[in-house]
């Protein structure tokens, strides 16, 4: 396809009604991907800036917000994903599935064990979580979590194969209630099961 | 549908990615099975414990700012010369993208592909392979490298197998020139890009697996149905793609600096 040759006035308007309106979604997204104010401020400005630069690329009617959060996603990708790898990708493997309910579910005494631990979690915890996932996966839980996009958007967004996002997915999910669990067994919220 | 099959789909339910076939079958299966029910059930609100928790900060004091320092970008970018132009280092590929006169759109019906994706996405060595593998056809070989390009022959890469030196070029990609060579035999198509270690280092994302051959360390990384090769020789940093997904890249992988014959091969 080729550009469609916007004059700026134009390309202006078109960008402020299709673009800008996305802000706020790319901003919540960059705050969990660069974990501060202010990375998250500079990832949001130099997505929009590039998106403007390739405005008179995309195609209107086509989905705007995904294609903002590729752009963002590649400058998080380059820009600011951390070259080391997290400590806690070393032991994904011995985490078990469905990990919570094994820890959680084993006396069956309560209906929702769950509950307990949820209402003594902050958002903080979580969000802290989250933040403790190493890059990659946390890309994928932000963008599934947070964005609601299906696997499929998330492949096209980060350029990665379908089975890659979802097992990025799995284990982020494994990781995360692993740490939950072990953030609320610390605080002495519930006790762990004996071995 | 039993126990098994049922936990499987487990996080394609939550998520809804689910077939309705898929969905109809764990849903009988749930009324009938206690254990799996509890653990969907732990499961689910686990789930909507965390997606509420980390959508949990409402608006952001900080919007109102950061919109206006976009709009002053905005008001930059409209003042430069030639408003609307990629950066300069995105020309070669945009280039290239023109040459190949008919891409494929890999992605289906609910894409959100677009022309200025492929230029965005494949302005990285290991994305440009695999373009130069998938949707280019060569029709009009060039053989531009100086055959003293790094130091390195090429020409002999993948000889036993049969593959030819069907194209040599000097690309910019990253804004760094790098040689790009491809091969073909009669059953499929390799790209390999070489430049200089300093200008260009292996990313990170490359660690999908790592093995070793002759003492050095590569890293195939699976993308898109292609494998990707990664690795460091020399003063150089090689990367090579072939169209099969599982095909063995290592005989495209030098191991030594060797003596340099003529690239322009009949
Ligand atoms: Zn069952």
């Amino acid at each position: 396809m080729a550009d469609r040759k916007l004059n700026n006035a134009a390309r202006r308007k078109e960008f402020e009604a299709e673009a800008l309106p996305h802000m706020d979604a790319l901003y919540r997204t960059a705050l969990r991907l660069a974990k501060n104010q202010s990375d998250a401020e500079d990832l949001v400005q130099e997505a929009f800036a590039k998106a403007y630069r390739f405005w008179d690329k995309f195609e209107l009617g086509s989905n705007c917000r995904a294609w903002l959060f590729k752009i963002m996603t590649n400058i998080f990708i380059n820009e600011y994903r951390s070259k080391a790898r997290s400590p806690l990708q070393a032991n994904i493997d011995d985490i078990d599935d469905n990990y919570l309910y094994g820890q959680l579910a084993s006396g069956g005494q309560t209906e929702n064990p769950e509950q307990t631990l949820f209402s003594k979690l902050f958002d903080d915890d979580v969000k802290k979580a989250i933040e403790n996932l190493p890059d990659d996966f946390r890309l994928v839980a932000v963008l599934s979590f947070l964005e609601g996009f299906s696997y499929q958007e998330i492949a096209e967004i980060a350029d990665l194969q379908l089975g890659t996002v979802k097992s990025r997915l799995h284990r982020g999910r494994k990781l995360l209630q692993r740490q939950l669990f072990d953030y609320a067994v610390k605080n002495g919220y519930i006790k762990e099961k004996a071995k | 549908m039993n126990c098994q099959d049922a936990l499987e789909l487990l996080y394609d339910i939550i998520d809804k990615e689910a077939s309705e076939i898929d969905a109809k079958e764990v849903q009988e299966h749930l009324v009938s099975c206690r254990d799996c029910f509890k653990i969907y059930q732990l499961e689910t609100n686990v789930q909507e414990f965390i997606a509420e928790r980390i959508r949990g900060d409402g608006p952001s004091p900080q919007l109102d700012s950061l919109k206006d320092k976009i709009i002053l970008r905005l008001d930059n970018i409209d003042n430069e010369v030639s408003p609307g132009q990629p950066p300069r280092s995105f020309g070669l590929i945009a280039k290239m993208l023109v040459a190949a006169a008919c891409l494929v759109i890999l992605i289906g019906a609910a894409s959100i592909a677009t022309d200025y994706y492929r230029e965005y996405v494949y302005y990285t060595p290991l994305a440009s392979a695999h373009h130069a593998v998938h949707d280019r056809t060569w029709d009009q070989p060039t053989f531009e490298l100086s055959p003293s390009y790094l130091g390195l022959d090429f020409s002999n890469l993948g000889l036993e197998q049969g593959f030819v030196l069907i194209n040599s070029s000097k690309e910019q990609i990253c804004g760094v020139e790098m040689g790009h060579f491809v091969f073909r035999n009669s059953e499929l198509t390799v790209s390999v890009f070489a430049a200089l270690s300093g200008e260009y280092s292996i990313p990170e994302d490359c660690i999908d697996t790592q093995l070793s051959l002759d003492g050095k360390t590569f890293f195939n990384h699976q993308s898109n149905d292609c494998w990707l090769l990664f690795h460091e020789v020399g003063n150089a940093v090689i990367i090579a793609a072939s169209t099969k997904a599982d095909f063995d890249l290592s005989p495209f992988a030098p191991v030594e600096k060797v003596v340099l014959t003529d690239l322009s091969l009949p």
